[in-house]
């Protein structure tokens, strides 16, 4: 019954989001990056890590057949199949790590909001704490001491994130709880955790929704910023950060290398920026 | 003037030459590092000699601006990467200096000479120079400074380097665990003066190469009374003064003001380092826009960048600096020769530099002995046989592939190119190998100790230098554990080989070794390169990075 | 108000003295691995031994602790691992580096930015808004690396008309300072010129405002006498907030431009292990991070004059 409720309420939020045009246009762009990650071993020409034939420009011809759309990168490797496929990469990674930010976050955040005393305040000062370090020294202090990996930067985000997150879900908590039906659902016996996670996350859930969308943004730029300065993903994982930064020496010569993974890393970001913004304009509205 | 005296061996060398047992580039290597004056040489074997002059045009003035790391610069003894080096070698002096040719040319020496037992060699010092504070320069100062590279307590690396003027010497005091603890001090007499103007080397044991050794970078002279930090007193023999340096951003010398530099004075007015941080890109940047005239190093992956600069002349030079893939044979799975065999199988050389390294150098065979060395001995072409490899691996134990982790350092780039490389070849013979890059200068935290990493080795002269250092069973850069008693014996042997082409024939066997028990995969030697803007004249690449501006001139 | 003042300093204070703990410990506890990063990978264990004893690494961790945090105060930051030489040498140029990239960053984003938050706020929905609004979502899309790429390529290697590097190794150059300055501005007046939108939209619709306009003043009268004041609180703290943002964002553009900056010198630091300059590093950009959340928390207070008064 409760899953009937959740699959209805989230069939009506898509549907919802016809009501803006810049909902829209943000929610197409991510589709289409989502399409791509999903259907990546069909539409990738080359596997993003073999080297073939180095230092191509775009739409010149591989002498084995084919063509490199996009050119080559500095190892030989075709730049539209490591697009393509370095979508998989962020598309795993920025969810997965903004998921279990979320996950820390709204537990932290209900647990201090519902309960608050002491309890609260302790929590509050951890978060405090954590978002007193700029972000980016955070992270860099982090990576620097456990090391660059995949599951590291799922790690480093998690860490950094919960926070801000906390304090959104703590102050969201702590107005609704005043609310009748969660004085409803205590008298009628339920425990913390129902109240919790049943009555109140899921009213909560609009702004967090929209914080969602631009925090994943965020991630994604952490993450190619991270491949930028040299601490992303090894290689030869095809990551649009680690590929901007590896072509920045050849600049002058072949521009292109890092110009499309630019306009790859920017319209994502962008997609979900206008899908965020979109579904605030239309949670004004209601 | 002392009379130059031809040693002994010379005269067979000279009999070797016209009977063509010897290279005449042998004939000049060695009759220079017994004594014998350039010009004198290159007359002997007819080869031309090219000498940086000063044009008859050239100009004074001007501000030389070179992009390297800037470090800290308090004991010249104690260098450990040749960045300091560079910059102080323009304010204080070696003894002897390698010319990109390869060859020993002195430098604050005149000239020496060796006994016919190799055991005696005599230096004879450069007269009327002038340290920047008035003193003269006198053979206490050459004594002051060997003693000092002697002397346990300084930890100087040129210890090891003139270890044939040492022996060890029992401290009176225990170890932990109840040995006798010993020390290694220069002997007594081994440094002795002559005159003022001579100081005579006495060794335990005949080496040849003494004055390569005193062109270490690291055997930079200072003043005799010098007390430990060169930066903030820098009385230097050399044609520059160092006015400023500000560690991670700046040194500046300046041409020396009193006028009394021994080699004439120099043209430029000032040489600018800058420190521009290890990001290439950005020494690309400052090219393009005129902030700075040449850099340290050219990565090789932008050769092709720089081409396309119309201002910007590329210098290049070939040399036998390369970066071995080498495995820890006391490690598991590299315990197992096969599994070693297996991976350098799965290797083309050839491919790996044409993708680590953009052809930008030469194929190298596994065994750690360039062509430009002269004692190497070709051996027949390796050739990627990935059906072996996959046999072998089965053999030892892993029929269906293994998965492998090599360490490399983040920068420079090529590092990792190169291992990207390999672990895309080996891939068909199922092997996964992840490659672990590792940022900043962590890699050098492992070096030592990872079971399979690939390490830099830069360009030493001799082959027989590069395989004692490392292969030999407990030397201190023995980064593989390898300890084969054979090579240990053959590598003594050809130690004591004066002879290039008859120490070759011992050198095939080393070399043989090695590749059969797969301590390395070792694709290709490099080509050193770096850029100058063409305004800036007589700037010439050293195989080795060493930098000597003394020369150059800007047309401004 | 001054209860406040002196609470929220307190927290500072405790923070702050956090953030010392858990830095102290994640680098320092472990005593071999401090020795091996300050001495090298080639250092003999006897040599690391004599080190530690020198240096006081024998003593138990809560004395060492509080004799760092002692000599921290004071000013003394230990010596660079990299440089050589001690660490407030290095610190302080650095950051008055950062300070003068970072005046210029502001001293153009926030007129900027507000006045084109003004300027969509003051009519919203209207066409002038739109487009504005559709600008600052583009901008803050792109992320730092990427348009310190972009901007190099146009400014630097098409036009020729700025330097590529920005070290400035013949003194100060403001023509260095351009492109750096560029791709923080490009990247954060977005998102300051929205939330001035948000607030001045909101005030433009509150009653009192509505009333004005209908009472019949001059509409630039009632921007300037009565809606800014108010619109312009929350743009303020955020502001100061920015100022944390900063810090981050000057790591990435220091880093592309060789600029000589307090972020490039973090980042070097984390990536070559240099424990005290690292150490040193963050506590003063923790710092300056509390001190601007501090700044911030009691202007607004004071701004706000339900707070103020309350």
């Amino acid at each position: 019954m409760k899953n009937a409720s959740i699959f209805l309420k989230v069939f009506s939020g898509i549907a919802l989001i016809r009501e803006s045009r810049v909902a829209m246009v943000g929610a197409i762009i991510c589709l289409f990056w989502l399409f791509v990650a999903v259907f990546a071993s069909v539409l990738a020409p080359y596997d993003p890590v073999s080297t073939i034939l180095p230092m191509q420009g775009p739409m010149t011809d591989n002498p084995a057949g084919g063509t490199f759309w996009l050119g080559t990168d500095l190892l030989g490797r075709d730049i539209l199949s490591r697009i393509i496929y370095g979508t998989q990469t962020v598309l795993l990674y920025a969810p997965l790590a903004t998921f279990c930010a979320y996950l820390v976050g709204i537990v932290m955040g209900l647990v201090g909001g519902y309960y608050g005393g002491k309890v609260d305040t302790a929590l509050s000062f951890i978060s405090n704490v954590i978002l007193s370090f700029p972000v980016l020294v955070l992270y860099i202090l982090i990576i620097a001491t456990i090391g660059a990996s995949g599951v590291n930067i799922i790690l480093a985000v998690t860490f950094a994130s919960a926070p801000g997150i906390f304090r959104i879900v703590r102050g969201l908590t702590m107005d609704l709880r005043n609310r009748e039906y969660v004085s409803a659902a205590q008298t009628r016996g339920e425990n913390a955790l129902w109240v919790m996670f049943v009555e109140i996350l899921p009213n909560a859930r609009g702004p967090l929704i929209v914080d969602a969308c631009l925090r994943m943004g965020y991630v994604i730029i952490t993450i190619g910023v991270l491949g930028f300065l040299g601490m992303g993903l090894p290689p030869p994982t095809p990551d649009w950060g680690g590929m901007i930064s590896e072509a920045r020496k050849l600049f002058l010569v072949f521009p292109h290398m890092a110009v499309f993974p630019c306009i790859a890393i920017s319209s994502l970001v962008l997609g979900l920026n206008l899908l965020s913004d979109g579904l605030r304009e239309i949670s004004l509205r209601d | 003037m002392k009379k130059n005296n031809k040693h002994r061996y010379v005269k067979q060398l000279e009999g070797e030459v016209k009977s063509g047992q010897t290279s005449r580039r042998e004939f000049l290597r060695k009759s220079v590092l017994l004594g014998m004056s350039i010009p004198v040489a290159y007359g002997l074997t007819g080869l031309s000699m090219s000498e940086s002059v000063f044009a008859d045009n050239a100009k004074k003035g001007g501000n030389f601006r070179v992009s390297m790391r800037v470090q800290e610069m308090s004991d010249p003894a104690l260098f450990e990467w040749s960045y300091p080096s560079n910059v102080a070698r323009h304010v204080i002096e070696p003894l002897v200096q390698m010319g990109n040719d390869g060859l020993a040319r002195p430098k604050l020496l005149e000239s020496w000479q060796a006994s016919d037992d190799l055991k005696t060699w005599t230096l004879n010092l450069r007269q009327n120079v002038t340290w920047s504070n008035g003193d003269e320069f006198i053979a206490d100062d050459v004594i002051f400074n060997i003693n000092r590279w002697l002397d346990p307590k300084t930890g100087s690396s040129m210890q090891s380097q003139l270890i044939s003027l040492t022996h060890e010497v029992d401290t009176g005091e225990k170890n932990d665990d109840g040995s006798t603890k010993m020390s290694r001090v220069a002997m007594p007499g081994a440094v002795k003066r002559i005159d003022k103007h001579t100081v005579q080397l006495t060794l335990n044991k005949a080496d040849i190469a003494i004055p390569e050794a005193l062109s270490s970078f690291t055997a930079l002279i200072v003043n005799r009374n010098f007390t430990g930090d060169f930066s903030s007193n820098p009385v230097g023999t050399g044609a520059f003064e160092l006015v400023n340096i500000e560690v991670g951003v700046s040194a500046i010398l300046k041409r020396r003001a009193d006028g009394l530099y021994w080699g004439g004075d120099a043209l430029l007015d000032q040489i600018t380092y800058v420190d521009l941080g290890d990001d290439t890109s950005v020494d690309l940047a400052a090219y393009v826009s005129d902030q700075i005239d040449y850099s340290y190093q050219v990565s090789a992956d932008q050769v092709q960048a720089y081409e396309t600069i119309p201002f910007i002349e590329l210098l290049s030079a070939k040399s036998a600096t390369t970066g071995i893939a080498r495995m820890n044979v006391t490690q598991k799975p590299f315990d197992d020769v096969r599994v070693r065999r297996a991976v350098a199988l799965a290797v083309d050389n050839e491919r790996v530099l044409t993708i680590g390294y953009q052809d930008l150098g030469s194929i190298a065979e596994n065994h750690h002995v360039s062509p430009i060395h002269p004692e190497y001995a070709p051996l027949p072409k390796l050739s990627r046989n990935i059906d072996k490899a996959k046999a072998l691996l089965a053999q030892a134990g892993y029929p269906n592939g293994i998965d492998l982790v090599i360490d490399c350092s983040a920068s420079p780039s090529w590092q990792t190119n190169t291992c990207l490389a390999i672990a895309d070849q080996v891939r068909a013979a199922g092997i996964n190998l992840r490659v672990n890059i590792m940022p900043g200068g962590s890699y050098w935290d492992v070096w030592n100790t990872t079971p399979f990493g690939l390490t830099e080795w830069n360009h030493r002269p001799l082959g027989v230098q590069v395989l004692n250092l490392a292969y030999r069973t407990g030397a201190p850069w023995n980064e593989t554990g390898y300890a084969n008693p054979e090579f240990d014996r053959l590598l003594d042997q050809a130690l004591t080989i004066l002879d290039a082409k008859e120490r070759s024939k011992v050198v095939l066997k080393l070399e043989k070794i090695l590749q059969d028990d797969a301590v390395m995969v070792q694709p290709f030697w490099l080509n050193s390169y770096s850029a100058v803007n063409k305004r800036v004249k007589n700037v010439v690449l050293h195989p080795s990075f060493e930098h000597d501006f003394n020369k150059v001139w800007i047309d401004a | 108000m001054i209860q406040l003042i002196a609470k929220r300093l307190g927290i500072m204070v405790l923070t702050m003295l956090v953030v010392s703990i858990i830095l102290f410990l994640a680098l320092e506890l472990n005593i071999e691995s401090v020795a091996i990063k300050v001495l090298g990978p080639y250092s003999s264990d006897e040599q690391r031994q004599f080190w530690l004893e020198a240096n006081g690494y024998t003593r138990p961790v809560l004395e060492r602790y509080l004799s760092w945090a002692g000599n921290f105060m004071m000013g003394d930051f230990g010596e660079s691992v990299r440089f050589r030489v001690p660490v407030s040498d290095i610190l302080w140029d650095r950051l008055s580096n950062t300070l003068i990239l970072a005046a210029a960053t502001f001293g153009i984003m926030i007129p900027l930015s507000i006045l084109l938050g003004i300027l969509s706020g003051m009519k919203e929905g209207s066409f002038l808004d739109r487009v504005i609004s559709l600008i600052c979502i583009i901008t803050t899309s792109i992320p730092e690396f990427a348009s310190a790429v972009f901007l190099s390529a146009i400014f630097v290697f098409s036009l020729k008309w700025l330097p590529g590097t920005s070290s400035m190794l013949m003194g100060f150059d403001v023509m260095q300072l351009i492109l750096p300055a560029m791709v923080l501005i490009g990247y954060g007046f977005g998102y300051v010129a929205r939330m001035t939108r948000a607030s001045m939209a909101e005030v433009m619709a509150t009653h009192y405002i509505r009333t004005a306009v209908l009472k019949g003043l001059p509409y630039h009268k009632v921007i300037f006498k009565h809606a800014l004041r108010n619109a312009l609180i929350a743009p303020f703290t955020i502001i100061m907030l920015q100022i944390n943002w900063l810090l981050s964002g000057v790591i990435v553009v220091e880093y592309a431009f060789a600029y000589k900056g307090f972020g490039a010198l973090l980042l070097e630091a984390s990536l070559n292990n240099d424990v005290y300059l690292i150490e040193a590093c963050t506590m003063v950009a923790v710092c300056a991070a509390v001190l601007t959340q501090l700044i911030a928390d009691i202007g607004y207070s004071y701004l706000n004059p339900r707070i103020r008064f309350s």
